[in-house]
């Protein structure tokens, strides 16, 4: 379990104090648009400083220098630019060929490996996937998602959840993600939690998140 | 070679190294720009866009302080058979140093435009802020290095006022094309001033209009 702790102020000014923890295995941070889930993924992550990490002993931040890490940016941060494969790897490897097991990871989700050419060709969708790819490609011990889901089609969006039940399966990392689908808060064990008005809630149920939406305690 | 194409030879010639040096140079300095935080970013910043406020002859001047045979630079590259002034290789850098910001600012421009997530990934991935430079950023800052490298090589065609005061005006060494129809006028030459002049307004014309053939195929290609 990581226990995190963040206390500073919003771009608008107003102060706010993030705590609670993640488990190991799959974490959902449920939140309305607008609510702080990628103001907080950022200072997770370590790219705004300020937030506090136990797990038992204080873990080291930035979190992304001290621990492996695999991050998908909101709408997925693929470079177009650049080649599927050289959008995965992005420096891991001087190989620019997908291997055995990362060919069946693209197959499952219906993208093939296009040579040479960009990936400026994909599709809103295939992009998101790929982006998934990238950040699962070294199985990392934290994976952070932002919104991985949203803007797939009900397969893939499927196929992508239950992948990211079997990477979490493992018991040995921590995968979060952000989302504002209640039907996400139905994954087999995830760890709910919501963030409104400047704090972070722990939530039992896709129940109670959509009571507290529709009927928000002070 | 007829003299008549000499100083026309000797200006493209000139264009051509400068630019394809800027091309290395102007990355270099991008990147420090790009990286750097605070005063010391706007410090560069300001260093870079000198060359576009300066009088040139301002800029000669101190070129020729900084490079004449008396000082250590001058001497050692003299020694080496380099002078630095008077002399071909003079002219490539001043014309370097004075073309800086027509190949930084379309560059860092470019690059500074390109959403923050690109290069956010690279720093979570801990990559090497070179390597986030070049295979992340740069890749998708090609229109930013094509319309830079341009007008390095359409600004460098044209200089007059540093070159005079650096390379001076020697016959098939430092004299370029608008020097010598400078030559020409004085000397009340006209015909030979407009032919001159008639080709540098047709290479002028024709890399002009190569730049904008070259933008207006590639604006359909977004790439994001």
């Amino acid at each position: 379990m990581v226990a995190f702790e963040l206390k500073t102020n919003m771009a608008s000014g107003v102060a706010i104090e993030l705590k609670g923890y993640l488990e190991k295995g799959i974490n959902v941070l449920f939140g309305p648009s607008g609510s702080g889930k990628t103001f907080f993924l950022r200072h997770l992550i370590g790219l705004e400083k300020g937030v506090r990490l136990q797990d038992g002993d204080p873990i080291v931040t930035p979190l992304y220098k001290s621990r492996s890490l695999g991050y998908m940016p909101q709408g997925g941060g693929i470079l177009p630019g650049l080649t599927i494969i050289e959008n995965i790897y992005l420096g891991r490897s001087k190989d620019l060929k997908p291997n055995a097991a990362l060919k069946e990871q693209m197959e499952s989700l219906g993208l093939k490996f296009y040579g040479d050419e960009r990936s400026n060709k994909l599709s809103g969708g295939e992009k998101l996937r790929l982006a998934l790819i990238r950040a699962m490609v070294d199985e990392p011990e934290f994976l952070i998602l932002d919104e991985p889901f949203s803007g797939l089609d009900p397969y893939y969006g499927q196929i992508c959840r239950e992948l990211l039940t079997e990477l979490s399966d493992l018991d040995k990392r921590y995968v979060l993600f952000t989302t504002h689908e209640l039907d996400d808060a139905k994954m087999p064990g995830a760890n709910l939690l919501l963030i409104n008005h400047g704090e972070i809630r722990k939530m039992e149920s896709a129940t109670e998140i959509r009571d507290h939406f529709f009927n928000p305690k002070p | 070679m007829p003299d008549f194409w000499v100083p026309i030879f000797l200006s493209l010639g000139l264009a051509l190294i400068s630019s394809m040096t800027l091309v290395f140079v102007g990355n270099l300095f991008a990147f420090w720009i790009f990286f750097s935080k605070g005063v010391r970013g706007l410090l560069i910043r300001v260093l870079v866009n000198l060359p576009l406020v300066l009088p040139p002859t301002v800029m000669g001047f101190y070129f020729l302080v900084a490079f004449s045979p008396n000082t250590w630079v001058g001497h050692v590259f003299g020694e080496l058979g380099f002078p630095l002034v008077f002399s071909f290789q003079g002219l490539v850098l001043a014309s370097v140093i004075f073309g800086l910001p027509f190949m930084v600012n379309p560059l860092i421009s470019s690059i500074e435009s390109l959403p923050e997530a690109f290069t956010e990934l690279g720093v979570v991935m801990n990559r090497k802020p070179v390597f986030i430079y070049r295979k992340m950023l740069l890749p998708h800052a090609e229109r930013g290095l094509i319309a830079g490298a341009m007008m390095t090589f359409a600004h460098t065609l044209g200089e007059f006022g540093l070159i005079l005061m650096i390379g001076g005006n020697i016959p098939g060494r430092t004299r370029v094309a608008a020097i010598e129809i400078y030559n020409k006028v004085i000397a009340m030459d006209y015909a030979h001033a407009h032919l001159l002049s008639g080709v540098m307004l047709g290479i002028s014309v024709l890399t002009l209009g190569l730049i904008f053939f070259w933008f207006k195929k590639n604006r359909s290609e977004t790439l994001w």
